[in-house]
């Protein structure tokens, strides 16, 4: 591979950002404990242990034990599932959809943009969270419930980018010139403008997780989304609220998984923006 | 500028018609017939009938929407399922408390976020940059039942300095607004730095150094007030979302604002409070952004006469 690969300096520019690099082995760390969190922890996340209740965090409980005397540090591992399954599943649906929509809309003008872009119009009339605890109100309380409402809710913001992107994309001459030697326009919008807008596209996913992250424990933590007996970090920290005072560091280890993840997103999402962004060198 | 705002204005009546209409449709999109959500599970069918002639539900659905619409402009947000109170003045001094915690969080969100995000443009790749911007994404990934609750721990559990909740004293309110604060604050600074960032590459920007100006001056007098433009913009969005964050905020601290009676009412399935809710957070989200846009063109001539 030449030295003056594309791909050669977007890991040229990302690796030169020490927090971005930081973040990415910390979100390949969860996605271990996505996959193996059971496995790796030291205790089982639902094993009552009634002689050791609301335990301060020591060498056999780092993180304490909690009101039923379960590990949390555990249950913080084998929660990472839920949590950045939940908030992951929701972005990547916001995501394809948004995408999907946004690219036709642009592509295609007339009034079924016209009427997407007013429909974006509406769903950014209520801020994220309001909407994201009205589309519970309606569903009911439940994980599941809370996935399609920070779904829903992502959509609009993946379809107005793709639609920037596209408006500005389809100008080039090179669309036209697949035009006009007959290319359909599915693979106009897929294969030859798609690649172009991907990097708008993968920079708003990984900055999207974050918010996703925040909306759904915040939901879990109103008691709208994971049931209280769940490993979910929101709804771990919701149960420790009633314990501050006595027993902080209940709700104390579960709230930092949520800051560190989100704020790695963030990080990575930032590192991800400026090694894929031309201008910067 | 006359005609720039009545586009914008009547570019918005569309908009506030069809959110209200959403938000009326709330209520029956919920599975089950509403009369007899509203009237309980214990009501006979007589009583369901008579309620569902109440609330109009047999009328098409376009009269119950006209009919909505004209009570909300008459002030008549409907009665409370659980209380039987009328809505709107349930909904009336729970404003106070909302626009308290909205006015202090932005108040300080504004002074730091603006101050760390002019030191890091002026140094920027420099240490004073990185510890900025780190601070800033630490703001943005804040959990914010989190920060509260901790906050909680430390100085009114630990230290006892300040109380847990409530409105008794304007000490209520320091620690509700630093936690709703942080993450504009954190959304200004990245924001300010990279405006001003921009505006430092300006060729004005060289003169005014060439001219002789210090440091001190050139960005005061010619960069802040040219990145202004666009920080203004993005707090005012700010605001509108926090008027939304404060769901969380007020549920923490137990301040009893419009955020706490949205999550009673759900919890109470209280649905025409939640509806009135709903239509208050879109209109004065939708309010907001309409003045924003209309400010941004008043201080950006470039976006008013296209």
């Amino acid at each position: 591979m030449n030295n003056n690969s594309p791909f050669r300096i977007f890991v040229k520019k990302f690796t030169a950002r020490k927090t971005s690099v930081a973040a990415l082995i910390y979100i390949l760390f969860l996605l271990m404990l996505v996959l193996s969190g059971e496995v790796l922890a030291p205790y089982g996340a639902h094993e009552f242990d009634y002689q050791s209740l609301l335990q301060l965090p020591s060498a056999r409980h780092l993180f304490g034990t909690d009101e039923f005397g379960r590990d949390i540090l555990s249950r913080v591992m084998v929660g990472a599932r839920l949590s950045l399954t939940v908030s992951l599943s929701a972005v990547t649906f916001a995501a394809l959809s948004g995408t999907v929509l946004g690219l036709l809309s642009g592509y295609f003008g007339g009034l079924p943009d016209r009427i997407m872009m007013r429909i974006c119009d509406v769903m950014f009339s209520f801020p994220d969270i309001i909407l994201a605890i009205a589309i519970v109100a309606i569903l009911g309380p439940g994980l599941e419930n809370v996935l399609i409402a920070v779904a829903i809710f992502g959509i609009p913001s993946f379809a107005r980018i793709m639609r920037g992107s596209m408006l500005s994309l389809k100008q080039n001459l090179y669309v036209e010139a697949a035009r006009s030697i007959g290319v359909k326009n599915s693979s106009i919008i897929f294969k030859h403008i798609f690649p172009g807008a991907f990097s708008s596209l993968i920079v708003n996913y990984t900055m999207r997780i974050g918010t996703a992250i925040l909306s759904a424990a915040s939901l879990s933590f109103l008691g709208m989304g994971a049931k209280p007996t769940d490993a979910e970090w929101g709804a771990m920290l919701s149960t420790g609220r009633d314990y501050i005072g006595r027993a902080p560091h209940v709700a104390f280890f579960p709230g930092l998984a949520i800051l560190l993840t989100v704020l790695a997103f963030n990080l990575l999402g930032d590192g991800l923006r400026d090694a894929l962004d031309p201008k910067i060198k | 500028m006359g005609r720039y705002l009545i586009k914008r204005l009547l570019e918005t009546i569309p908009l506030l018609i069809v959110v209200s209409f959403v938000v009326f449709l709330f209520i029956r999109l919920i599975p089950g017939d509403p009369a007899r959500l509203v009237a309980g599970v214990d009501a006979t069918i007589e009583e369901v009938e008579l309620l569902r002639e109440y609330m109009g539900l047999n009328k098409p659905i376009l009269i119950q929407y006209v009919d909505y619409i004209k009570g909300i402009l008459t002030g008549d947000l409907g009665t409370s399922l659980k209380t039987g109170d009328a809505v709107a003045n349930m909904l009336l001094p729970r404003y106070k408390p909302t626009i308290l915690l909205a006015f202090s969080s932005m108040g300080w969100a504004l002074i730091i976020g603006l101050t760390i995000g002019i030191f890091s443009a002026v140094f920027r790749g420099r240490w004073p940059d990185y510890i900025g911007m780190l601070v800033a994404v630490i703001g943005i990934s804040l959990p914010s039942f989190w920060t509260g609750l901790m906050l909680m721990q430390l100085f009114s559990v630990n230290l006892r300095w300040l109380p847990t909740g409530g409105l008794e004293t304007w000490k209520s309110f320091i620690m509700p607004s630093i936690t709703l604060g942080a993450g504009i604050m954190a959304m200004i600074a990245r924001f300010s730095r990279s405006e001003m960032i921009e505006t430092l590459r300006n060729d004005y920007i060289r003169t005014a150094r060439a001219k002789g100006l210090n440091e001190f001056e050139v960005i005061t007098r010619h960069a802040l007030r040219n990145s202004m433009v666009q920080v203004m913009t993005v707090i005012g969005l700010q605001f509108g979302f926090l008027l939304g964050g404060s769901v969380v905020v007020e549920s923490v601290f137990s301040l009893p604002g419009l955020g706490r009676l949205l999550i009673d009412s759900i919890n109470f399935r209280d649905y025409t409070v939640i509806q009135a809710e709903l239509m208050i957070f879109s209109f004065q989200f939708i309010m907001i952004n309409l003045i924003v846009d209309v400010l941004y063109g008043v201080m950006n001539p470039k976006i008013r006469y296209d």
